[in-house]
């Protein structure tokens, strides 16, 4: 079969499983739109706290990129390689993980305490805003770092030689990557935290902080109402369509998968060392402390814990095995322009929203909760796609490329060429992908709270349930078996693809 | 004997119009660089469709076949293999059995490896072999696939002189042995003397020929200030 014909049979196949939970979320909203003034409350929360999101995580990566850029250290590419570690993390076990430095009995609190000072608030507006940087300040800082390190050393030789003051050396070395990178980056955040479910799920909440993804599931699952929770799932897909279609306009920042760390030529002073230390060990520790208590503080606890909690383990194996490969698949089958546009679809239509249209779709046909394993795992699947797509593509569009010539010239075409030649050169990448995927499938706190129920759980909603019946102990130490989880399938399938 | 009737290649302001037939045997195909030897070529082997005319080899029309259906087998400048197969894994997708090498399509590899000289690096990587062991196991898959054409786009411009030369007599001999008539590209008179054949020439977007080599290597040639 042609590869574009592939291509075409998959697209298709994956516009029908969005359409029919679109077509059924219409259906259910009667096509009115009867908005409350808590329902518009949602909708300018979700845009502020994108933005506020957005703002502050790319703001704070400048200096954190430019002070890696500049600084030489020992481990300075394994700092930079596990700064992708929250994009893996679990939200629930991030969430639980700045409660316990930021939260009212927290660390900072205690320390502010201790020396007469305010406590801070983590529930609420600021608590979603810090959630949100912790997650994405990473990425930004990923994304400039390689901005900053594709310029050419020459650029900062000749600047050198100049003797250009630090205004000046700003204004012709890092301005125009600045003003060409911090777009996109602010874009993809801002896009990235307009889906926020699960963090306004933990941390936010109440009337001023509710996103409208929130809204949606207090519709569905509280108030039963799900003409009002059709109304807004498609307010939600009509404003993140808006904000992916304007981002178009915006140049994209490169996706930052490996690592290609050149060391600049710079010199920097000792009050400019002494800076950039500070700053990388306060980001270090911003983003590491959080994921370290939960270590400490859940490792008493792991070995005692309720069964209910390892069947919820099981479960998310399962889900994560199964999504993973379903996403590989359709990767796979979507390397191409067209593929990806149509990959990207779940990105724009979030979990929450793809589920509430699935249950509602569902329930005209049988009762739904029946089939909340297959259904979280496809929706899963198609979350983490967009990623997949994004690994997979480059070393297939060079696979075509190099091998195209050969492979016609002696007929190796369709099933064999899969066989010989794709599967085999890509094996590091989907092994990767697969980690990738099941990593982000077993942290998923989404659809599974549409459809999960005190039988069947995952375990990032079984840590909810606990956290929800003040069962913190427990909790903390799901929350490490979770991670371990997390970690371990992203490594075993890296790792995977590495050996075959 | 292939034949090509009034064909026209266009890529983008480039065209290449092509009215000539090429004998049997060995062949080098010679021109400057950009002068579209490649081109020529591709359009043979099916990996470039013609604008216009027709290819025939003996009475059969040929251009309107898919690649992997015309009788023609090509050896490239690189990517010959895949890097990440073996020899025998190599050259078995062109035997019958394609998910797996069985034993009497191994035999059938070591006795074609044999002849290029090879046979005990059947088991190894390319990325373990010289360049001029990967170009004979590119030539032994060609002695598989048993086509009556060879096409070969400067598969040898990356070796010494030496290997370049040995591999050209191999050639030679090989297509002797199986009456393989080959087509060389090559920018290099000396592989023209090489070869006691025909040449053609691909100069001002036309093909030009075929000449007696010896005739094309003349001072008053159709090579003249090329050489």
């Amino acid at each position: 079969m042609a590869r574009s014909t592939v291509t075409v049979i998959s697209s298709m196949f994956l516009v029908g499983l969005l359409l029919g939970p679109l077509f059924s979320l219409i259906n259910f909203s009667g096509l009115s739109l009867s908005l409350s003034i808590s329902d518009i409350a949602a909708i300018k929360f979700t845009f502020v706290q994108a933005a506020y999101s957005a703002t502050l995580s790319t703001v704070l990566a400048i200096p954190v990129a430019k002070a890696l850029l500049r600084q030489k250290f020992w481990g300075k590419s394994f700092v930079v390689l596990i700064l992708g570690a929250p994009f893996i993390l679990p939200v629930i076990v991030a969430v639980l993980g700045l409660i316990l430095v930021f939260g009212n009995n927290g660390i900072v609190n205690n320390f502010l305490n201790l020396i007469g000072l305010g406590s801070i608030k983590i529930y609420g507006f600021w608590g979603v805003i810090l959630a949100h940087v912790f997650f994405n300040l990473p990425l930004a800082i990923r994304i400039l770092l390689q901005a900053f390190n594709d310029m050419p050393g020459e650029q900062y030789r000749l600047v050198s030689s100049l003797k250009l003051s630090s205004a000046q050396k700003f204004l012709v070395l890092e301005w125009p990557v600045l003003k060409k990178v911090c777009p996109g980056v602010w874009a993809v955040i801002f896009a990235i935290c307009l889906s926020s479910f699960a963090v306004a799920l933990t941390l936010g909440g109440g009337p001023k902080a509710t996103t409208v993804e929130l809204a949606i599931y207090q519709a569905f699952f509280y108030d039963l109402d799900f003409s009002k929770a059709a109304q807004l799932a498609l307010i939600q897909i009509v404003l993140v369509f808006s904000v992916v279609f304007a981002s178009q306009f915006i140049a994209k920042p490169k996706t930052v998968f490996g690592l290609d760390i050149k060391i600049s030529n710079q010199n920097p002073s000792n009050f400019q060392k002494i800076m950039d230390t500070l700053v990388i060990i306060v980001t270090l520790l911003f983003i590491f402390i959080p994921i370290l208590v939960i270590f400490f503080y859940g490792f008493a606890n792991v070995f005692f814990l309720p069964s209910s909690v390892f069947k919820a383990a099981s479960l998310s194996i399962q889900i994560a095995i199964l999504s993973s490969f379903v996403s590989v698949f359709l990767g796979l089958c979507l390397t191409t322009n067209m593929g990806e546009m149509f990959g990207s679809l779940g990105i724009a239509i979030s979990p929450i929203v793809m589920g509430a249209g699935t249950f509602l779709m569902l329930k005209n046909f049988g009762n739904p909760y029946l089939l909340a394993v297959p259904v979280t795992a496809i929706v899963n699947a198609l979350v983490s796609l967009p990623f997949v797509i994004r690994i997979l593509k480059p070393s297939a569009v060079e696979i075509r490329t190099e091998f195209e010539n050969l492979s016609r010239s002696i007929g190796l075409t369709g099933i064999f060429w899969v066989w010989w030649v794709y599967l085999r050169r890509l094996k590091r990448q989907i092994g990767f992908s697969l980690g990738v995927a099941s990593a982000l499938s077993m942290g998923d706190l989404g659809v599974i709270v549409l459809f999960g129920s005190g039988e069947i759980a995952t375990l990032p909603l079984k840590i909810y349930q606990l956290m929800g019946s003040y069962r913190i102990d427990e909790a903390l130490a799901s929350a490490l078996l979770l991670s371990l989880l997390a970690f371990g399938s992203f490594a075993f399938f890296d790792k995977l693809g590495r050996i075959l | 004997m292939i034949r090509f009737e009034d064909a026209i290649i266009k890529i983008g302001d480039f065209q290449l119009a092509v009215n000539t037939t090429v004998p049997k045997g060995f062949t080098s195909v010679i021109g400057q660089s950009g002068a579209g030897k490649s081109t020529l070529l591709s359009s043979l082997s099916g990996h470039r469709a013609l604008t216009s005319g027709k290819i025939f080899v003996d009475e059969t029309r040929i251009d309107l076949l898919p690649s992997n259906k015309r009788p023609c087998s090509i050896i490239f400048q690189e990517f010959n293999l895949f890097p990440h197969l073996s020899i025998v894994q190599n050259l078995n997708l062109v035997c019958g059995n394609r998910f797996f090498v069985s034993e009497s399509s191994r035999e059938k590899i070591k006795k074609v490896l044999e002849k290029v000289g090879i046979v005990e690096l059947i088991d190894r990587l390319p990325s373990e072999m010289s360049g001029g062991q990967q170009s004979r196991a590119a030539l032994a898959r060609v002695l598989l696939q048993r086509n009556p054409i060879l096409l070969l786009d400067e598969p040898f411009s990356a070796l010494g002189p030496n290997q370049k030369s040995e591999l050209i007599d191999l050639v030679d001999s090989l297509s002797k042995e199986k009456d393989i008539s080959v087509l060389l590209i090559t920018h290099d008179p000396k592989d023209v003397r090489q070869i006691a054949g025909h040449c053609i020439v691909v100069k001002d977007q036309t093909v030009l020929g075929p000449f007696e080599t010896s005739e094309a290597l003349d001072e008053d040639g159709p090579l003249k200030g090329y050489l």
